[in-house]
């Protein structure tokens, strides 16, 4: 037998569809829209109307919200990976500004952990451009320097403890940046699941 | 469904708590109409409308099934027909086996437990 007549309602539909899994490697969401077009095939043929089998579907981008939310986010809730968080809460943020400022906050911590970590393990290395340096008079303001010492005024507040500080700041700020973007995943799981 | 004769929350609370419920049995009820062997999407569907009155949108069930198989409850493979369109095949695993008989005794116990719960608050309703 012919293939069904493809009507154009169906490929704008699959292509909206398309557009909104965006971020998913591309065999997977190849594999997502055959079935889904043998499904509407298959409904039309038995006789209902194209217009309440698309119905039926829901619109292109709750389905791709679907998708999205039940495959890279249940992978990112267990994930250990910051690329792994931050992918996931990029997908969930849907245009709205606390999904926004989450992201945002999750990445800035991950950047500092990063930043913290490799001048502890810089501190080792050249131990004397490396360092929290705080005024010798007036208002305690420390800055961090990688790449030689303090201005003049300043002096050197950690010495060798900069590399356990540096260290445990990376890791006490790696695992709250994931306990927060685990904390957001769910959330938004949940909210999802109430629709 | 109409439980709210006492009528306190909201109407949207109630259809809320209803969806969550319907979503959240969903996922025992796939891989319940997989239990006797082999199934397509749109099989999966069907039979979940004739045997219970879970699904709300169509569109949630694809995903689903697709997290499933992720998550190796399930495997699938293509079938072509001679329709003309593919299909693909749902099966459960032995894995999926196990977590299906698992979240069946589960669910037989909540259930019973709540039913005890509500049997005083359904005799007062009457």
């Amino acid at each position: 037998m012919d293939r069904p007549t493809i009507d154009p309602a169906v490929e704008r539909y699959l292509e909206r569809l398309r557009s909104r899994l965006r971020g998913m490697p591309a065999s997977e969401v190849d594999e997502i829209l055959r079935e889904l077009r043998g499904h509407v095939e298959e409904r039309v043929q038995s006789g209902t109307p194209l217009r309440e089998v698309l119905q039926a579907l829901g619109d292109p981008e709750s389905v791709a919200a679907e998708y999205q939310t039940e495959r890279v986010t249940a992978r990112a809730e267990c994930a250990r990976s910051p690329l792994a968080i931050l992918h996931g809460l990029m997908l969930l943020r849907r245009g709205s500004l606390a999904g926004w400022t989450v992201l945002g906050l999750t990445a800035l911590v991950y950047a500092w952990a990063f930043v913290l970590g490799g001048a502890a393990v810089e501190k080792l290395l050249s131990p004397r451009d490396v360092g929290i340096w705080v005024n010798e008079s007036g208002p305690l303001w420390p800055r961090l320097t990688v790449d030689g010492p303090g201005p003049a005024g300043t002096r050197e507040a950690l010495g060798w403890w900069m590399v356990p500080f540096g260290m445990l700041a990376c890791l006490t700020m790696v695992y709250a940046a994931n306990q927060l973007g685990h904390w957001w995943i769910r959330r938004s799981r949940r909210r999802s699941e109430g629709r | 469904m109409t439980i709210t004769k006492h009528g306190e929350p909201p109407p949207d609370a109630d259809d809320k708590w209803e969806t969550q419920l319907r979503k959240g049995c969903l996922e025992l009820a796939i891989l319940g109409s997989l239990w006797t062997g082999r199934r397509y999407g749109l099989e999966i569907l069907r039979s979940l409308k004739r045997e219970s009155e879970l699904v709300v949108s169509e569109g949630t069930v694809y995903p689903l099934l697709s997290r499933l198989r992720a998550d190796g409850l399930l495997e699938s493979e293509w079938v072509e027909t001679e329709s003309g369109h593919p299909r693909k095949y749902y099966r459960l695993t032995p894995r999926g086996r196990r977590r299906a008989t698992q979240m069946a005794r589960l669910w037989t116990r909540f259930a019973s437990n709540i039913a005890e719960l509500l049997a005083p608050l359904q005799k007062g309703g009457r």
